[in-house]
């Protein structure tokens, strides 16, 4: 099933039957970017109330290995606490009713994920609000918001070695050419181990600028695409929402909203929890690595003609392209240290 | 008369950008339209200069196999890189230059990380390194 219209009619088939009333789909359109899940914008009609809904389905294939179960259950396990998410109403893996397993969560409406029109002080303020939420996510006991239930729990000793050797053997699985910029930073890392979690949090896994939903005057509004969520050290959530691939262009803000120093001490009081610089040097070399990966795995996926998309092959270009540029600024001893500073 | 190709690419990524992308019809095809004209648009300067960019990458190469030869980087690693530096692309259609690449990349590697591990090769390290800047530099996106 491709076709929009006819995903919109078995959607509005769906939502009757699930909620017990006639529901009409009064508006469908896909938005653009989702690379992980084919994501779709509704408004429904239903016992004389309209709504706003997305809808996550399946995608041929995507970025990320994910499972949609984690996702779903991220946004269970999170809705209601202080780090906002969507409301999830439906998980539905079975693939008769729209082709492919799909999820439904509540739209938040009037919200973006574009900052690049902010001026400063909106800047500002939804830069504080990002690393506060973030430094919150960290402070969370994750067995009590039942992620064990969802995901494994790794002792804080193992979380470095065990995503550093998965995201390694992604680039091993999936690399259509060598990768020796790549290579050089993974035996970095397994030269320079960082020492054991500080404590085990819930990681986000992808907690950067473009995915979250903000009001510029109400602020952040959701935290959306957990698919790569896990039970870790939260130094890597935070390492990855500082990469320069996000703020790209604009060097000197982190995600082009803060300066780093200012993200990190905000994340620090809010998690209550502390940046060792040598722990914290590693893990932004990991998420570098990590970053590689999938953009590795992209390509492979447009090569061997797994997935069309554009954004499959946008990212497994010139994302690679741009990553290894951050890496050699970080561990080559000839670097100049433009994009975020060398590390050695 | 047989068009430039890359000029050609660039000309009918223009033509879908302003012709076709308006008629997309939705966001989503607009902005898919768009990425796919940008996509087009590298390509054409890929179809340009990518065997040249690989060529340059594989002059480099040799370079660094002949120092490490020179400086002597062990049996295993000997055997590997003397048939690499001499070796030419099969033709210059890109998949052979590409293929070749590959196998010097590989090479490359392996020498790296013997490199970094012996003092008496830290010369050829920081060459190595200074390499990968040049490439990623020659190799670098403009978008």
């Amino acid at each position: 099933m491709q076709d929009a219209g006819e995903i919109a009619r078995a959607t509005a088939d769906y939502l009757t039957k699930r909620w017990g009333a006639r529901t009409e789909v009064l508006r469908f359109e896909q938005i653009f970017g989702g690379a992980s899940r084919e994501t779709y914008r509704l408004r429904v009609g239903t016992g004389g109330q309209e709504r706003g809904l997305i809808l996550r389905r399946d995608p041929e294939t995507s970025l990320i290995d994910t499972e949609r179960r984690l996702e779903y259950g991220a946004y269970e396990a999170i809705f209601g606490t202080d780090v906002p998410v969507p409301e999830p109403l439906f998980l539905e893996e079975d693939p008769s009713y729209l082709g492919r397993p799909f999820s439904i969560m509540v739209e938040i409406e009037n919200a973006r994920t574009d900052v690049a029109s902010l001026d400063a002080a909106q800047r500002q303020t939804i830069g504080e609000q990002k690393w506060r939420i973030l430094g919150s996510l960290a402070a969370k006991d994750p067995i009590a918001l039942g992620f064990d239930r969802i995901t494994s729990v790794p002792a804080p000793a193992e979380t470095a070695a065990r995503e550093l050797e998965y995201w390694a053997g992604v680039i091993d699985a999936d690399e259509i050419h060598p990768q020796p910029i790549g290579r050089a930073a993974i035996r970095w890392l397994r030269r320079n181990m960082p020492r054991p979690a500080q404590k085990l949090s819930v990681v986000h896994g992808d907690y950067r600028t473009g995915n979250f939903l903000f009001d510029p005057q109400a602020g952040i509004k959701g935290i959306l695409d957990w698919e790569m969520c896990h039970i870790g050290d939260p130094l890597e959530d935070l390492a990855w929402s500082l990469d320069p691939l996000w703020s790209w262009g604009e060097p000197t803000l982190a995600g082009r909203l803060l300066p780093p120093a200012e993200a990190i001490a905000i994340w620090e009081s809010a998690s209550g929890l502390n940046v060792d610089p040598v722990d914290f040097n590693w893990w932004r070399v990991f998420v570098s690595v990590k970053a590689l990966a999938i953009w590795v795995s992209s390509s492979e996926d447009f090569q061997n003609g797994n997935s069309r998309e554009a954004i499959l092959a946008y990212a497994g270009w010139v994302m690679t392209d741009r990553q290894n540029r951050i890496l050699l600024d970080y561990l080559s001893p000839v670097s100049k240290g433009e994009l975020g500073g060398r590390i050695q | 008369m047989i068009p430039l190709p890359s000029n050609a690419l660039r000309l009918l990524a223009q033509r879908v950008l302003a012709r076709l992308v308006p008629q997309a019809g939705s966001a989503h095809g607009t902005s898919d339209g768009a990425m796919t004209t940008m996509l087009i648009m590298t390509l054409a300067d890929e179809l340009e200069s990518g065997v040249d960019r690989r060529m340059a990458d594989i002059a480099q190469m040799r370079a660094l196999f002949s120092t490490a030869l020179e400086a002597g980087v062990g049996e295993d690693l000997v055997a590997t890189l003397s048939p690499l530096r001499d070796r030419q692309p099969a033709s210059f259609r890109m998949s052979d230059v590409d293929a070749l690449h590959d196998e010097m990349a590989n090479a490359l590697i392996r020498l790296h990380e013997r490199a970094e591990q012996a003092p008496s090769l830290a010369s050829l390290n920081e060459a190595i390194w200074q390499y990968l800047h040049e490439s990623a530099t020659r190799h670098a996106l403009a978008i």
